[in-house]
């Protein structure tokens, strides 16, 4: 019987290929980018809390945008009625279209500035409704948007104003403050952390002097805060946040 | 070849006695001599002596074989065997059959491939030969991307799959974040991979065990070097010296941790070793007792804290002290063993002396003292196996650890944790086998745990071989397992978080494999081919409870953490796998597994999050001239399942109101699937001489088609990278491609 063997380099050919047939179709599948129609909403009812805006004409904004595509900036929507009312009286606030911006939210994909939302609150009445000096902590306002064909209602509590001390005790400074009504949690301290606790241990490094602010978030807030999961908080339909926060404040004392 | 130097004489009801040998007539230890059709077997010893009882009539068929070599069948008629006859069986090497990733080995149990030394070191490796990136190459053993180590075995999760190193239960045997297996292939000799049927004497694991052998002393004295770009090792055994001890010696220690630095500055300072001993003394009439002693340790150093005052390292590692005394013979096999294990994790960052903002704290402790003795009685027909075990665990975790949390922990788990947990198992167990003529066999037994109530796991197998071609068994196993890790780490990681359970995790296994090999093929080729069906019902699976929404991550356990919720979950496949070898050395093997592992949440099936469909592996080798050979391996599986992001949507980092950034909102759970992995991988092995040393150059390139496989999704990072025409292999990604050198020498 005659055997043949292939020879060393009939055996590379054949080896190169077999590895050319192994590559065929070796292509990597697309995840599907999602695109949504769906409306956007961030509207966090502020008493005297977001007041370092650098912008002087307006304190209490709105972002309204379309929710779109990650891999695109974000696009402001436009609103045929924007309506926020008091609850106790049914008294109508005077939301405007902010008129100065690009079509694109200003950011990135990943971000946008609030400085540049599309909607804003006047700091004084004019006579066309409430304005942002109006709002009042305890108040409970709602909220009606028609935007491309979509409502979405809304209803949000601003939490009672408070007042925050500090107890010095075992060789610790401790910031207190009543469970505020209305509010869900807190972000206290000089990392912004969130609670639901009404007491902090201020940290021994903070100088005495210092101001330590405490902000009480409205239930709907510190949903929508506390859980990266969740879409949408204080709203009925699209994705976002209607909800309240307001501060306070104390300097700090010497350490013990 | 068969020698018979003397006559046999009839004479009933005698031992046989013989010896084996190689083609140059040095004893071979280790081999298998068998009374085919019947339980009798026995291992040589290390003279390649050994003694065997036959039938008291009748013709025999006596089969020898030991990996590396042709298996021998004689045929002898038992009344005219002589007791003072002498059978020397000479077995001629068989260098195809160490080519193949997997062997038709002696003493593999029913249903388990077996992978050896020499067959690893053909698959390219990751720098160095790994046993464990050699098993994946089986069929139902997967890994699911590049940066993970940890066995998958036919669908189950890391954690159900257990690791033996000679008897003895190993915790965490791995190297640089799970990425490389514990172990200096030199110092293996093979391991068995039990998946669809565990024997009573194993269990303990709902998905199966590697059951890793150490390498057994040859005639003489062998040693073995190994250099490549991550590691050096050395390995020594020797046959039985003073006393009668035999000794097998290995170390493996990188220098990854002093060479990468002077390349990337900012790389962490990441190293590890390994160490293994084993002393070994044989008696007669087949008596042998071993200590054995494993240790390995990994340590990772953040770039930025390395050298700060009061920083402790990230140090992991399991060290093993074992003891095992067995006899093996005919018709009584009584075997022992005694195992203390101590797998560890450690790192502080809270007493930097500079402020790092950092304060993670990880001190984990978990000791397995465990122990067995077992008893066999082989007759002609049939088999009877009993024994017990003994398994106390003792687990002491603690951790403060925001900063680890998304790189070890689950998403579940609390930043603060400290706690002790102890768990002690007596196990009895009982198994019996006979052969029940005419081709069929049948096995029957169970393993009883008494631990919060007695838990039986009743096992069954039948087998029928249809020609010496052909062979079909079926398995039914109930199984048990009494811890979990708190999540399935996505990727390499050092061992998460690993609890013990009063009520054990149990899963009911049926499988059913057809095993063909026939005599010859086509061209000279010969093959073996098998086909292999499961189905697994996951009875009681622990996972952590999703928080609901509106809780963020807990801070401090409470006293009933882990509160681990049980569900149920099945899983289900079949593979088909084949080796083919060709005159002049020429081999191909491959497999494709198909599976699907799904779990029930809420009332509702969801796959796992390592479901991988479609598994296919190939492995080709061919002999270019008496000393080159090229290998390849191609490996592809479908992508892991993951959970979409439906959209995306903004919110505020805590107390910064005026910028918000994108959060992304996840769909369906495991809803989509990561793209399709698909890895090339060469190798080419030149042996040669070398100042008396057989020396093997091996050069490979890994990942050869640069595909970047990913491992997850970085939603951010995929989003960013789609927006600039970049959409394949977004998101975390596993190896780049890889050359690599290393060099082996023997002597």
């Amino acid at each position: 019987m005659v055997r043949r063997h292939w020879s060393a380099g009939r055996r590379a050919v054949a080896a190169a290929l077999g590895l050319v047939a192994l590559t065929v179709g070796c292509r990597a599948d697309d995840i599907v980018v999602p695109e949504s129609d769906e409306p956007f909403l961030f509207l966090v009812l502020n008493w005297r809390t977001l007041s370092n805006y650098d912008l002087e004409t307006f304190s209490q904004h709105a972002l309204l945008i379309t929710a779109g595509s990650p891999d695109e900036s974000p696009r402001y929507r436009s609103a045929q009625r924007f309506e926020m009312r008091r609850a106790s009286d049914g008294a109508l606030f005077d939301w405007r279209a902010h008129t100065r911006l690009y079509p694109e939210a200003s950011g990135s994909i990943d971000f946008i500035e609030l400085n540049w939302a599309n909607y804003y609150l006047p700091q004084e009445s004019s006579g066309n409704g409430l304005a942002y000096r109006d709002l009042e902590p305890g108040e409970t306002y709602e909220l009606e948007i028609e935007t491309e064909g979509v409502v979405l209602r809304g209803r949000a509590t601003i939490p009672e104003s408070f007042t925050v001390s500090i107890l010095v005790q075992d060789g610790r400074r401790i910031a207190v403050w009543p469970r505020v009504r209305g509010a869900g949690g807190y972000i206290v301290g000089v990392e912004g952390e969130l609670q639901p606790d009404t007491t902090y241990v201020i940290p021994a490094d903070v100088p005495a002097g210092a101001l330590l602010q405490v902000r009480a978030l409205d239930e709907n807030l510190y949903r929508y805060l506390a859980d990266d999961r969740v879409g949408r908080s204080g709203i009925d339909r699209g994705y976002g946040v209607f909800g309240a926060v307001v501060f306070a404040e104390t300097t700090v004392p010497e350490r013990p | 070849m068969l020698i018979v130097p003397t006559a046999l004489a009839a004479q009933a009801d005698v031992a046989l006695r013989g010896r084996v040998v190689d083609a140059a007539g040095n004893p071979l230890a280790g081999a298998v001599v068998e009374v085919l059709g019947s339980y009798r077997s026995v291992l040589t010893r290390a003279d390649g002596g050994f003694e065997l009882r036959l039938p008291s009539a009748g013709e025999v068929r006596i089969r020898a074989g030991r990996i590396g070599y042709t298996p021998q069948v004689i045929v002898l008629v038992a009344g005219d065997v002589a007791p003072s006859d002498s059978l020397v069986i000479r077995l001629a090497p068989d260098p195809v059959a160490l080519r193949g990733i997997s062997v038709e080995a002696p003493r593999a149990p029913p249903l388990a491939h077996t992978v050896t030394r020499a067959t690893v070191r053909q698959v390219p490796p990751l720098a160095e030969p790994d046993i464990f990136r050699g098993v994946v190459l089986l069929p139902g053993v997967s890994q699911p991307n590049d940066l993970k180590g940890r066995i998958h075995l036919a669908g189950g999760s890391s954690d159900e799959t257990g690791v033996r190193l000679d008897g003895h239960p190993l915790q965490d045997p791995f190297h640089l974040l799970g990425l490389f297996g514990a172990f200096n292939t030199a110092a293996l000799e093979r391991a068995d991979v039990l998946i669809h049927h565990l024997p009573a004497s194993l269990d303990g694991r709902l998905s199966g065990v590697i059951d890793l052998e150490t390498r057994r002393a040859g005639a003489e004295p062998e040693y073995e070097g190994v250099l490549s770009l991550l590691s050096s090792s050395i390995t020594a055994s020797r046959p039985a010296g003073i006393g009668g001890v035999d000794m097998l010696a290995a170390g493996r220690i990188t220098y990854l941790d002093r060479v990468v630095p002077h390349f990337f500055d900012d790389a962490p300072r990441l190293g590890f070793y390994d160490a293994l001993i084993r002393l070994g003394r044989s008696w007669e009439p087949g008596w042998r007792v071993e200590a054995l002693v494993f240790t390995t340790r990994d340590h990772f150093a953040e770039r930025e804290l390395a050298g700060l005052r009061g920083y402790e390292p990230l140090t992991w590692g399991e060290s093993l002290v074992g003891v095992r005394a067995e006899r093996r013979g005919v018709p009584w096999s009584v075997s022992a063993r005694a195992s203390f294990n101590r797998a560890s994790i450690h790192v502080d960052e809270r007493n930097l002396d500079s402020p790092a903002g950092r304060a993670n704290h990880v001190d984990s402790r978990r000791d397995w003292l465990s122990g067995a003795v077992g008893v066999a009685y082989a007759a002609h027909r049939w088999r009877l196996d009993v024994g017990a075990g003994l398994d106390r665990r003792v687990n002491r975790q603690e951790w403060t650890a925001r900063g680890l949390i998304d790189e070890i922990f689950s998403p579940n788990t609390p930043a603060e944790y400290a706690g002790e947990e102890s768990l002690t198992l007596l196990s009895l167990f009982g198994e019996g086998a006979a052969e029940l003529g005419g081709g069929w066999s049948a096995a029957l037994g169970a393993r009883v745990w008494s631990a919060g109530g007695v838990h039986v796991a009743p096992r069954a197998r039948l087998g029928l071989r249809v020609s010496d071609a052909l062979a079909l068994e079926a398995a039914l196993n109930r199984r048990y397992q009494w811890d979990a890790q708190l999540e399935e780490p996505i990727e390499g990681s050092v061992t998460a978080p690993l609890f013990l359970l009063e009520e054990p995790r149990i899963a009911d296994v049926a499988a059913f494999s057809v095993r063909l090999e026939p005599e010859e093929l086509p061209f000279g080729g010969q093959g073996a081919f098998h086909i292999q069906a499961f189905w697994k019902e996951y009875r009681d699976r622990p996972i952590l409870p999703e928080r609901p929404p509106g809780e963020g991550r807990p801070e401090t356990a409470g006293p009933d953490f882990p509160a681990f919720d049980r569900i149920r979950g099945r899983r289900a496949g079949a593979m088909v796998s084949g080796r083919l070898a060709f005159p002049g050395g020429a081999l191909v093997q491959g497999s494709y597994t198909f599976q699907r592992v799904f779990e029930e949440i809420g009332g509702r099936e969801y796959p796992t999050a390592w479901d991988v469909p479609h598994t296919l592996a190939l492995f080709g080798s061919v002999p270019l001239g008496a000393r080159w050979t090229f290998n390849v391996a191609y490996h592809a599986h479908s992508g892991r399942a993951t959970t979409p992001v439906v959209a995306r949507i903004f919110a505020p980092r805590n107390d910064d109101f005026n910028q918000i950034g994108a959060r992304y909102i996840l769909g369906e759970r495991n809803s989509i699937r990561v793209p399709p992995y698909h890895r090339l991988d060469l190798g080419v092995r030149r042996e040669g001489r070398l100042w008396g040393a057989d020396v093997t150059v091996f050069f490979q390139v890994l990942n050869l088609l640069f595909r970047e496989n990913a491992i997850d999704y970085d939603w951010l990072r995929y989003f960013r990278r789609i927006s600039t025409g970049h959409r394949s292999g977004a998101g975390r990604s596993g190896l780049p491609i890889l050359p690599s050198i290393g060099v082996e020498a023997r002597w």
